[in-house]
């Protein structure tokens, strides 16, 4: 821009300064803050100087992988994917009438009030206590991981569903409920058909997800890889880990392509 | 002309006192009184923002009046049970500026939906409609105009607006209706589909004496179609007659142009 | 629903074409639904799943919750130390991840990598990172280091570096070509370009995903003491492991209103930001 121009054109605008104290003092409580986690989390430098070394000579340990034993790798292959399987099927089926009742436009608030908070509390407890909590009480096996991942899943995905459902149009609802439709006729014919490839897109990732956590309820006795692998670990095992930990990564990569592909099938 | 029939025999819709506000305060409806007959060509109309949806959402009460009540043949909607109100939906055919066709549903199926009502619990989940749908839905759609039968099945949404519109007439005419609502149906359209979508929604009308209410902003063709045009000023009813006499002087005292005092001794 | 159908070479019309489309949407519905139904009972077969077993089960379930009433206040004394040990990781555990990840995502991303191999390679390292779930990293971290925030701090910061990683390079081949040929035009090198054409434009995107795995982070931090990686996951397994399910019930309580305080904060961000 040349003076010309300038002098003609209007003046420049006043541009607040960048540093007020106010400003700082926030930035300087929010670094306090984030050194306080650094430590808390014993995440210093020094930590991870002395940390990394170890890490280092574990993964040596964990080289080359071993297979022996891989056949008895297979039933328990199958029962991860199978959780899988299973939890997102039953997760996404359930999610649907549960998602109409915590969608504000479609339920009256006494219903979706309660209903969100019991999802909430779906989503606010993670997996795998989930998982104790029915190992507990229904005994080990696969069982107990498919209801757990079973209620996140219903947690999230009603969650998704009923936002995505609020944020439809209301023109064709309005037209769906002006036919005289009942609310769920309204909810299945004017909303669904539009959410849909949103719903199975959520759906695809919960499947996903629900196969990698699948692989480490093991941990808590769901069955699994995981139980495999926490023997292997506990018997200083970390040939065997490994060759576990590989097919985790195949399967869950394969998965994670299949998903692409669906989605991409649905547009 | 309205006059004279009022007497004569009952009339298919009246609105009571009718007033709706919302958060206590902004009064979108105030306090309306009208009697429209069986067969009756109403158009709404005013400056946007008026009430005129408003006022038309309430007749199949997609949205519930603060005050007051709407009176279809003798029976009062507020009074009504669920059960009851949805039937009385049924019987009132609704078309949109938008359209608000399923964009993701075939153009049959989305005809077919204005069967909901009737569609049983099973077959609903399973969206699969009778046989019997489907022949009504062919029916409607050959009425509206829609003669191509390869558009049938494809997605609503590939459709062009006035074949959108056609739709969704016809999706309105599968339930048979007593009643028709038409918000600012054209107003999406070119002028050449404008005539032909009122053009069609007249004749429907004629054919079974169905009563029309319909907002539109085309004053021109209000007059040309309407049997009876309601001018609504905020919130209420500033102009009440047959097409014919509205003339500038109305016009004016309903927008509220040039000379603004008049309205309040009126 | 119903898939767009070239109707015009079959030799219908009317009534007779209608019922032809919806049977043939049918068939292909019923048989969508017969393979996924097949594969599912075939999973609940092989996994021993059923409803008789679930029928089963459940008075053991109800008697459980029944144990965890009323709840016992006690570990309310002990739980801020775990708690907000839980919180720090999940805070270091999700931002460190964002440099490293964005220097990643660099090299991975087509528009922006130059040696081809070595963007392979990063993919899949970011990969590996990513579908290996957090509570593994941990078990192999600690079994490396020992017990300690340490290990578990780590392992969030793997796993989000992967997640992250794969989101940034993809968000990054999504951005439009024309704002980086006119930043290229302006006479700008490979780096300012990142800088000043490509981060600005998915910031937004970034920020989101961010606010996403600390959401998710946290819940993943409260578990991670179930294999000895530090936080709150200590106390509640502790406690299940030693029948004290009163105690339990506390923890998790404490854990579900975090948490969701923490999801309510991150969804109010994010609708702001988009």
């Amino acid at each position: 821009m040349t003076n010309e121009t300038t002098a003609n054109a209007v003046p420049m605008p006043h541009f607040p300064p960048r540093y007020t104290p106010f400003r700082l003092a926030i930035a300087v409580v929010l670094l306090g803050i984030y050194w306080w986690s650094i430590v808390g989390a014993e995440f210093s430098p020094v930590e991870l100087a002395k940390g990394l070394p170890k890490v280092w000579e574990t993964l040596v340990l964990m080289f080359p992988p071993s297979i022996e034993g891989y056949k008895n790798l297979w039933v328990p292959f199958w029962e991860t994917l199978y959780i899988g399987i299973l939890a997102t099927f039953l997760g996404s089926l359930i999610s649907i009438p549960v998602g109409f009742l915590a969608s504000h436009n479609m339920s009256p608030w006494y219903i979706y009030h309660p209903v969100r908070m019991v999802l909430n509390i779906f989503r606010g407890v993670s997996e795998i206590i989930w998982a104790l909590f029915f190992v507990v009480a229904v005994g080990l096996g696969p069982m107990p991981g498919v209801i757990a991942l079973t209620i996140f899943s219903v947690g999230m995905l009603s969650k998704l569903l009923s936002e995505a459902v609020e944020a439809s149009d209301i023109g064709m609802l309005e037209a769906m409920t002006a036919t005289g439709a009942s609310r769920w006729k309204v909810f299945f014919y004017g909303a669904m058909p539009e959410v849909f490839p949103l719903y199975i897109s959520y759906t695809l990732y919960y499947w996903d997800h629900n196969t990698r956590q699948a692989t480490v309820l093991g941990f808590v006795g769901a069955g699994g890889l995981g139980v495999t692998l926490l023997w292997n670990m506990s018997m200083y095992e970390f040939e065997q880990a490994t060759t576990v930990v590989i097919i985790i990564v195949c399967m869950i990569t394969v998965i994670d392509r299949l998903c692409l592909k669906l989605r991409e099938a649905i547009q | 002309m309205s006059e004279q029939n009022a007497g004569s025999r009952k009339p298919k819709i009246v609105v009571d006192h009718l007033t709706k506000s919302y958060d206590g305060n902004i009064i979108a409806v105030d306090d309306i009184n009208l009697s429209i007959d069986k067969g009756e060509y109403c158009i709404l109309f005013g400056p946007s923002g008026v009430g005129k949806s408003t006022l038309m959402r309430h007749i199949n009460y997609l949205i519930k009046p603060t005050k007051g009540d709407i009176v279809i043949d003798g029976k009062r909607l507020g009074d009504m049970k669920t059960k009851e109100l949805l039937k009385q939906r049924s019987k009132i055919g609704m078309i949109f500026q938008e359209f608000n066709l399923v964009n993701r549903m075939s153009v049959i199926m989305n005809v077919m939906c204005g069967r909901l009502h009737y569609l049983n619990t099973w077959r609903s989940l399973t969206f699969s409609f009778t046989r019997d749908d489907h022949e009504r839905a062919i029916d409607c759609l050959r009425r509206a105009g829609l003669h191509e039968e390869e558009l049938y099945f494809r997605r609503a949404d590939t459709l062009s607006g006035g074949q959108k519109q056609r739709v969704a007439i016809a999706r309105m005419l599968i339930q048979e209706p007593e009643i028709i609502l038409a918000d600012e149906p054209i107003a999406a359209l070119d002028v050449k589909n404008q005539h032909m979508i009122l053009e069609l929604i007249g004749e429907i009308a004629r054919r079974d004496n169905i009563t029309i209410v319909m907002t539109l902003h085309h004053l021109d063709l209000a007059k040309k179609y309407a049997s009876r045009i309601i001018g609504l000023s905020e919130g209420k009813v500033a102009f009440d007659g047959p097409g014919e006499s509205l003339d500038d002087a109305a016009i004016n005292r309903v927008f509220k142009m040039e000379d603004g005092k008049v309205v309040g001794t009126t | 629903m119903a898939k767009i159908l070239d109707v015009s070479k079959i030799d219908l019309e009317g009534l007779e074409l209608a019922i032809y489309v919806r049977r043939k949407v049918r068939t292909g519905y019923a048989i969508l639904v017969a393979i996924v139904l097949a594969v599912v009972f075939y999973a609940a077969y092989y996994t021993n799943f059923n409803l008789v077993e679930l029928e089963r089960g459940s008075p053991h379930i109800w008697k459980l919750l029944g144990r965890m009433f009323p709840p016992n206040f006690e570990p309310l004394a002990e739980i801020s130390g775990p708690l907000v040990e839980t919180l720090q990781m999940a805070l270091v555990g999700t931002t460190l991840p964002i440099p490293i990840a964005m220097f990643l995502a660099f090299y991975a991303a087509t528009s922006t990598r130059r040696i081809h191999w070595l963007g392979n390679l990063v993919r899949v390292a970011l990969n590996t990172l990513r579908t290996v779930p957090e509570l593994l990293w941990a078990m192999i971290l600690v079994s490396a280091v020992g017990l300690g925030t340490f290990p578990g701090t780590l392992a969030l910061t793997l796993h989000s570096t992967g997640s992250m990683g794969k989101f940034f390079y993809e968000t990054i081949e999504a951005v439009d070509e024309g704002i980086l040929e006119a930043m290229k035009s302006t006479g700008a090198n490979r780096l300012q370009i990142f800088f000043f054409g490509i981060i600005p434009t998915i910031l937004p995107n970034i920020m989101s995903v961010v606010l996403l795995y600390w959401d998710y982070n946290n819940r993943s931090a409260t578990v991670l003491g179930l294999v000895g990686a530090g936080g709150i996951g200590f106390l509640l397994t502790s406690a299940i492991a030693e029948f004290e399910y009163q105690q339990a019930i506390t923890v998790l309580g404490v854990i579900v209103i975090i948490l969701t305080i923490i999801d309510r904060t991150s969804a109010a961000a994010r609708s702001r930001i988009i």
